[in-house]
């Protein structure tokens, strides 16, 4: 297999027919099954797909570089893409600006194969999990319905679990998109994690899509980059006020309980919780929404806030 | 024209409704123009800070209802961080102070707080409408500052807006004096609804016409609503989940035989099909169908569902529908104007999914369609032609593509050529959005042939600067145009300036424009607002002019530069 980074290594041929020309579509499930197989160690699409493709680069339209695959019996149709298939455009705080330009760059090569694009134009921030992100904005779906569909898938796996009688943690987990190495049925629909984050003091909420995340730590992070360095602006509408000093410290300063505030959550069953006590998956499927509360108010929020100090924050469990 | 006395033409303007009109009718004379603002009641403003409110109170007195719209389209699609601006509150608080006896609020994709809210029904005795659409930043306690202080109150709607529901008793606020209620809708509410208030408030609701419910509103309650309330037109069900064996469900079946003006039909947030012959009555009248939030109906429910569906005129649908039940909607539903069919499953494996064969079945039985949003899993340009020649009429026409720069399968062709067709034939277009792989050459057929063309959403398009060109020269009457993710750059950007002050706005982001670029035009025409979107602090690590934009948005502006943008956003 040919491999060179993240979304551009080997891969499956596409789900597509055809011959020269544009062929993206190709290009794009190919680079799903890449993704899975590079970043989970297994993909269910693999079969379907002649193991010895090659993949030249070619259409660069804005999708990090098209992939050319060999063609293919059409009668595979192109499954719809994740978002996963495109390169990040903006998330909060968690893209490069660089990237754009190269992509920017090579859309304007036009339907010509054979540009060769260094694969590290796409590659995602160190190559971790999370950074098969989504594109923002496609399909183009009002945020609000996007977030009731999932709500909607959410409560009808819900019941059916109530009804099939089980608690099976670990596959709740995995029914999100959860990118952790250690998710063995990490082959799951994605979908839009954006729950919404209000910090104390502070009038307008953000939003942060959970699902580009696979840990705690970098959720705190972007948090620090979102709050913290904006945080003047965002209280004091339009005077401008200076920026504070940047926190660019190691995102742990939300979580161990040694700055002026604690990041919280809101469960399924309305109760607010520190944020970082349970594993990873679990956070994801029982959070509603999240806020940053003053220390001096979380006491509340008693035992758990002292022992959380001797835990180890980062580990995506 | 001076024979008249002013009531004359006063009384002749109270003929010419629309806004568009009314501004033309004011460029005539000096005469006009005054009799004019001095009659206008209701005003539209496209863009929240292209005037201040101070201007509108100064040349509107008599305005009665304001219309108002904040963000760009594109935010919408999380493409414009939430605190980027598009307040209300400014706007309250200059109407406040004025004399303007505001009656009628309507906002879409504002900032709105608690506080406005709590403003806005303190301020106006005779308030009596409010519709918000697409907006954020308040919670049930807005609703329930209105709900206790407007006290002839006769709309509130709330259509896809994030509210923080903390507590359910909003509905308990409206006073027992209020009974001037015609439309209320809360289906966006995600918490609780205190269902005896409801019920109490729907019986002292003589004129209610319009109630759409909230997913908390159980099927018994449904029931018990619409006993009190059978002259109800449009109607939104909450849950919509029973035993069809149990006497709640009989009598919701004798209820609903009672309600012979439904025309309007939405909801089923939570639905069992079984019980869904409860409503079979309704569907021969009905004219609007809204079930792009009705997940649980799918396959043979819903096909007998849209088969009793002959008169129906606006149809929401999502795509598990799938080309076989667009078909039965093209077989059954003749007087179809407006079709929208919503992806069930965005990011998933593409099963629950149209294709064009869809929409060429719709496109055939269905030759007064005019209005088509249409998410697909491929689109060919055969299809294309074939939509184009059986209905003429489109007036806005949008297609999204799973795929976004997926080429016709079948030829593996760009689309080009298929919404050449589009443009060509239906010489009343005013909306287009495109999808799929598509080189410059089709906006050289849009430049060329979409005369009446008013707004324009490209994504993942074209090859080069030309593209855009085509468009801005060719469109005389584009009014917004909004590009992610295209090869165009500054000679596009800046080879007709002036087409900016003829246009609402434009919104590029990730495509090749620089800064430098941004700066030319910003400094060539000091009448738009150059606005760059800044998240990932390029800016601070030294901006160079030729860094590329992340994203630009810019539109005129009477008001000058705003003060209330934020950090992060930089106006040239």
């Amino acid at each position: 297999m040919d491999g060179t980074l993240g979304l551009l290594g080997g891969g499956g041929g596409g789900g597509g027919g055809g011959s020269s020309g544009a062929s993206t579509n190709e290009s794009t499930v190919s680079k799903v099954d890449v993704v899975e197989q590079d970043f989970v160690g297994m993909s269910s699409e693999a079969s379907s797909y002649p193991a010895e493709a090659e993949l030249e680069l070619g259409l660069g339209l804005s999708l990090g570089g098209g992939v050319k695959a060999k063609p293919c019996t059409w009668g595979e149709r192109g499954r719809i893409l994740t978002a996963k298939d495109f390169p990040s455009v903006v998330s909060h705080g968690s893209s490069v600006p660089s990237r754009f330009t190269d992509r920017a760059t090579a859309a304007s090569v036009g339907p010509v194969s054979g540009t060769k694009r260094a694969a590290d134009s796409v590659s995602q921030e160190g190559g971790s999990p999370t950074g098969v992100s989504q594109v923002v904005g496609w399909p183009p779906i009002r945020a609000y319905r996007m977030n009731s569909l999932v709500n909607q898938a959410k409560s009808q796996r819900a019941e059916e679990d109530k009804m099939i009688g089980e608690k099976d943690k670990s596959r709740d987990a995995s029914k999100k998109k959860i990118y952790t190495k250690t998710d063995p049925a990490a082959k799951e629909k994605c979908h839009l994690g954006f729950v919404k984050v209000n910090m104390d003091g502070v009038p307008i909420g953000r939003k942060v899509d959970l699902n580009a995340h696979s840990c705690y730590e970098t959720l705190a992070q972007m948090l620090e980059d979102m709050f913290f360095r904006s945080t003047t602006a965002v209280s004091s509408i339009g005077s401008g006020g200076e920026k504070e000093q940047s926190t660019k410290a190691s995102g742990y300063k939300l979580l161990d309980g040694s700055s002026e505030f604690v990041l919280t959550y809101e469960d399924k069953e309305g109760d607010w919780m520190l944020v970082g006590d349970v594993p990873w998956g679990m956070f994801l499927t029982s959070v509603k929404r999240l806020r940053i509360m003053r220390t001096s108010e979380a006491n509340g929020l008693g035992p758990r806030f002292q022992e959380r100090n001797d835990r180890q924050r980062c580990n995506p469990i | 024209m001076n024979y008249f006395p002013d009531e004359v033409l006063e009384h002749v303007f109270d003929f010419v409704t629309s806004h568009r009109d009314r501004n033309a009718v004011s460029l005539v004379c000096k005469l006009w123009y005054r009799v004019e603002r001095f009659s206008r009641e209701r005003v539209f403003i496209g863009n929240c800070y292209a005037i201040s409110p101070e201007r509108v109170i100064m040349r509107f007195p008599g305005l009665k209802s304001l219309t108002l719209k904040g963000k760009p389209h594109f935010a919408d699609f999380n493409l414009v961080p939430h605190d980027w601006g598009g307040y209300v509150q400014p706007w309250i608080e200059a109407f406040a102070k004025s004399r303007i006896g505001l009656e009628e609020l309507r906002l879409k994709r504002m900032l709105v707080s608690d506080e406005s809210l709590e403003l806005l029904s303190r301020s106006f005795a005779n308030f009596k409408s409010l519709v918000l659409v697409s907006c954020e930043g308040f919670t049930t306690d807005g609703l329930a500052a209105i709900a206790a202080n407007c006290r002839f109150l006769r709309e509130l709607d709330l259509q896809e807006n994030e509210i923080d529901d903390p507590s359910g008793h909003w509905l308990s606020c409206f006073p027992e004096s209020c009974t001037s209620l015609i439309s209320l809708n809360f289906a966006c509410l995600k918490g609780e609804i205190n269902l005896a208030a409801l019920e109490r408030l729907v019986a002292r609701s003589p004129n209610l016409k319009s109630l759409k419910l909230n997913r908390a509103v159980p099927l018994e309650m449904l029931q018990k609503i619409l006993m009190r309330a059978p002259q109800l037109v449009d109607l939104g069900t909450g849950s919509f989940v029973h035993d069809p064996d149990s006497e709640t469900y009989n009598k919701l079946k004798a209820t609903v035989l009672n309600c012979k003006s439904i025309r309007n039909l939405s909801g089923f947030l939570e639905v069992a099909p079984r019980c869904l012959p409860a409503i079979y009555p309704i569907c021969l009248n009905l004219t609007t169908l809204n079930l792009s939030y009705a997940a649980g109906i799918h396959g043979s429910d819903l096909v007998k569902l849209i088969r009793r569906c002959v008169k129906l005129q606006c149809l929401w649908i999502l795509d598990c529908i799938g080309d076989k039940g667009l078909e039965v909607v093209a077989s059954t539903c003749k007087e179809l104007q407006e079709l929208r069919v919503f992806p069930s499953d965005p990011f998933g494996v593409g099963h629950a999914a149209v294709t064009e064969n869809g929409l060429v079945a719709i496109s055939s039985g269905c030759p007064k369609l005019h209005s088509l949003l249409y998410f697909c899993q491929q689109m060919t340009n055969a299809a294309l032609e074939t939509v184009a020649k059986n209905c003429p009429n489109f007036i806005r026409f949008r297609l999204a593509i799973l795929d976004p720069t997926k080429p016709d399968p079948v030829t593996m062709q760009p689309l080009d050529e298929g919404f050449g067709a589009i443009v060509r034939s239906c010489k009343r277009l005013r909306r287009l959005s495109m999808a799929g792989l598509l080189t410059d050459q089709v906006f050289l057929y849009i430049g060329m042939y979409a005369e009446q063309l008013e707004m324009l959403s490209i994504a993942f398009a074209g090859d080069s600067d030309k593209g855009m060109l085509y468009v801005l020269n060719g469109c005389k009457k584009l009014r917004k145009l909004e590009i992610r993710d295209s090869p165009f750059g500054n000679a596009a950007l800046l080879t007709d300036v002036g087409k900016y002050e003829t246009m609402r706005s434009l919104w590029m982001s990730s495509c090749e424009v620089t800064l430098g670029g941004c700066k030319t035009l910003a400094k060539k025409m000091p009448r738009l607002n150059v606005e760059i979107i800044n998240e990932h602090d390029q800016m601070d690590i030294g901006p160079e002019d030729g860094v590329r934009v992340d994203k630009m948005y810019l539109y005129r502006t009477l008001d000058g530069q705003r003060k209330d943008a934020p950090e992060f956003v930089w106006t040239l």
